[in-house]
């Protein structure tokens, strides 16, 4: 009886989902199909493949199938029938429920529990706070997103700078904004339902093992933004080496702005190793800053040096202001290789003209 | 003396401690989150994005702590059975 319900039900689902489908693939077998294919291939291709999924969803009742099918279905009416409704979420949930069901279930060995009025209110609780973390987590995690997008892109329009404008409405940039945010989200709701889980009815000896578990406890505390903290440094550090490096002549634009991402991101990476060694006491902050004024100083006496032709005239009259332009163009030159390879980039995309 | 075992009472309030962080932390995030939304509807894009990041770090701790505080709660809870 229950194995019948188990095996019936999925397929009842699969087929309210290809009753929809069905609809349009007969408007569309009653069309000319070659029109079609021209004016609007991927809807149709994405149709006759969500068709085929459901065909299959209904034969072989798995959750992933079902899933597909109803991804490359909205994708065929351009997202007119959202798959990121309650009523859909709820009937992958209840697939998915099912499916592990079925995988744990025995036919004829069932057997009659006694259930107290309390313990149907559990049942019941249980059942539905399931649901609704299935159903509210997706929905809240792309409400987020599709607020955050939004606004990012009327923002940006509201400044007129093209360029961004360009870059906010990229695809790319929008596909990987939203994967970051997407993972992040991901990994939230799992550790939640894990604490929920937990809370509803953990085991000891399972959450023994994990607080005994140095893995999972011992870890390492990073201090956050550290990364930032290593790109700023990488941006005062570069510069110099950069200038040394292009001593040898480099024609093309792109390659120069190509060695210069490289060294930086290369002293990038080495600051974050470096940072987690080094301890900022007052000892070498002082040792730090004294070599640096002392290193201005020399560079001051070696350029006026060119000048006076005396030892003497160019220790007394060092010129500072020489080496620190020399310095300011090292850092001007470095960053406007990295702003035209930036530029070549752009145009190579297609975002700027 | 040291070594004498916590009275019963405290023991039982031990996953509240992590349970209360935990809640308090992940309210100041989900702040932090809504504020991010508010700011780049002002067009404040870089402060935005700083205090999704923010947002993003804070409820990374806090589900951290909350972890924590349901293996502790199982762990008393079967405790107190015994």
């Amino acid at each position: 009886m229950i194995r019948a319900v188990l095996e019936v039900l999925p397929r009842i689902i699969a087929a309210m989902l290809l009753i929809n489908i069905a609809g349009d693939v007969y408007a569309l077998a009653t069309k000319n199909i070659f029109l079609i294919m021209k004016q609007a291939p991927v809807e149709t291709i994405a149709l006759t493949i969500s068709f085929a999924l459901a065909l299959v969803s209904l034969i072989i009742p798995t959750p992933i199938a079902y899933v597909f099918a109803l991804v490359s279905y909205s994708t065929a009416t351009r997202f007119r029938v959202s798959f990121l409704t309650p009523a859909a979420l709820l009937s992958i949930g209840a697939l998915a429920v099912i499916d592990h069901v079925k995988s744990f279930y025995r036919s004829g060995q069932e057997r009659f529990v006694k259930i107290g009025k309390m313990g149907y209110l559990g049942i019941v609780l249980s059942l539905a706070v399931t649901m609704a973390i299935i159903v509210s987590a997706p929905l809240f995690a792309t409400t987020y997103l599709k607020t955050l997008i939004q606004y990012l892109q009327t923002s940006v329009s509201k400044y007129g700078n093209t360029f961004l404008v360009a870059i906010a409405s990229n695809p790319f940039f929008i596909l990987s904004i939203s994967l970051a945010i997407g993972v992040a989200l991901y990994r939230i709701v799992t550790v939640l339902a894990e604490v929920i889980a937990f809370y509803v009815g953990g085991s000891r000896s399972t959450a023994l093992m994990v607080l005994k578990s140095k893995r999972d406890v011992d870890i390492v505390m990073e201090t956050p933004l550290t990364m930032v903290k290593s790109i700023v440094f990488s941006a005062l550090f570069t510069p110099p080496i950069y200038s040394i490096v292009t001593l040898f002549p480099i024609d093309s634009n792109i390659l120069r702005g190509v060695v210069a991402s490289a060294i930086f991101i290369v002293i990038g990476y080495f600051m974050y190793r470096l940072e987690r060694v080094v301890v900022i006491e007052p000892k070498t902050v002082l040792v730090l800053s004294t070599s640096m004024l002392i290193a201005i100083y020399i560079g001051g006496v070696a350029v006026s040096m060119e000048i006076y032709k005396n030892v003497l005239d160019a220790l007394i009259k060092p010129s500072i202001s020489t080496i620190m332009s020399r310095v300011a163009n090292m850092y001007t030159s470095f960053y406007s290789d990295i702003i035209l390879l930036f530029d070549e980039l752009a145009k190579l995309f297609g975002v700027a003209p | 003396m040291s070594e004498k075992a916590p009275s019963p009472k405290i023991r039982k309030a031990q996953f509240i401690a992590y349970l209360a962080t935990g809640i308090f932390l992940a309210a100041i995030s989900i702040l932090f989150m809504l504020w991010s939304v508010g700011y780049m509807e002002r067009a404040y894009v870089g402060t935005s994005l700083i205090s999704a990041l923010i947002g993003f770090t804070l409820l990374s701790a806090s589900l951290y702590v909350l972890r924590l505080s349901a293996y502790v709660y199982a762990v008393e809870k079967e405790e107190k059975r015994e």
